[in-house]
């Protein structure tokens, strides 16, 4: 237990220069006490006044009917996936409309490894018979405006012959990164390393 | 209690870098959101509690603050640096909306007076899925 200059007892306290805890001023505040000292210590004043502003602030938050705003679980679910987003990342050369790589180079660009695999399966999703499982997308060392993409699908048995299928299946992994991530794929690796039985 | 006062570093009372960079931020948010196939910026989990404070301070107090969630800006003596972290929408090629968020950004804050960025990065954290 600390004892304050002033001889009073608390177990832990912030003191003021005064010597007495801007606890104690606090108890008294919400008291409504006002001894000799507390009456002419400009260092209590000052605390009282912070501390009552403090008080009336979260009054005004506790009086307040006002319900969370309807989105905050999607905000914070948002949050939740950037941040795990946030790792691995690949970096983008910034272009134009065209295509082509635009200068001056005002800083570097990147893109969540996770959030390009992910239109890399859904457009692989999109051809008929065809599910996709696991993606890998690095940067082609040799062109920074090309990808290599390596994943597995799955087949429905009798989607079509694997060879047409899996080209259906890259030309629509290519447009969608053309079209939606701005890059080539120069590599793209289809393994199917499943068949299911035709519904 | 002031909104310099609640951003305060370890410059002291005086120190006007955090209202600096609030202002700059503000401006960069609102040029990056302009750029068509942005869809949002996107803060973290520390810059949605930044957010949701911010809505609370301006709810208690009537005092608005830019929201600024998803943008990030240092000013070191006469270096400016910003990240922005956004979601496109998948409609425009990523880098194409990336490099116009630069453009638009690098010339939004050069119309606000502040000096040229040195660096304006932008991290493309989640890209929408056409249905």
């Amino acid at each position: 237990m600390a004892v304050n200059k002033l001889g009073e007892s608390r177990v832990e306290g912030h003191p003021l220069p005064c010597g007495r805890l801007v606890e104690d001023v606090f108890d008294d505040l919400e008291a409504g006490r006002a001894d000799e000292h507390s009456r002419t210590c400009p260092h209590c004043a000052t605390a009282r006044r912070g501390l009552t502003t403090l008080m009336e602030a979260t009054r005004a938050l506790v009086d307040d009917p006002s319900e969370p705003s309807p989105n905050l679980l999607d905000r914070i679910m948002q949050a939740v996936r950037a941040e795990g987003r946030r790792g691995a990342v690949l970096p983008l050369v910034p272009t134009d409309d065209d295509g082509a790589a635009t200068t001056p180079v005002l800083g570097p660009v990147d893109v969540s490894q996770q959030a390009v695999a992910a239109v890399v399966r859904y457009a692989a999703d999109t051809v008929e018979g065809v599910r996709a499982r696991s993606c890998h997308v690095v940067v082609d060392a040799a062109d920074p405006l090309a990808l290599r993409i390596e994943m597995t699908v799955a087949l429905r048995y009798g989607a079509g012959p694997v060879e047409a299928v899996v080209d259906t299946v890259r030309a629509r992994i290519g447009s969608a990164l053309r079209g939606q991530v701005g890059v080539r794929g120069a590599v793209v690796d289809v393994h199917v390393v499943d068949v299911w039985p035709e519904e | 209690m002031s909104t310099s006062s609640i951003n305060q570093r370890g410059g002291g009372f005086d120190d006007p870098r955090p209202v600096a960079e609030i202002r700059v931020a503000a401006v960069a948010a609102a040029a990056a959101r302009a750029v068509p196939g942005v869809a949002h910026l996107q803060p973290g989990l520390w810059g949605l509690v930044q957010q949701v404070s911010t809505d609370l301070w301006t709810r208690v107090t009537g005092k608005p603050r830019p929201d600024t969630g998803g943008v990030e800006v240092v000013i070191d003596g006469d270096t400016t640096t910003i990240d922005i972290t956004l979601v496109t929408d998948g409609l425009r090629p990523a880098a194409t909306v990336a490099g116009d968020v630069q453009r638009e950004v690098h010339l939004a804050v050069i119309d606000s007076g502040v000096a040229p960025p040195a660096r304006i990065a932008v991290h493309v954290v989640d890209i929408a899925l056409s249905p």
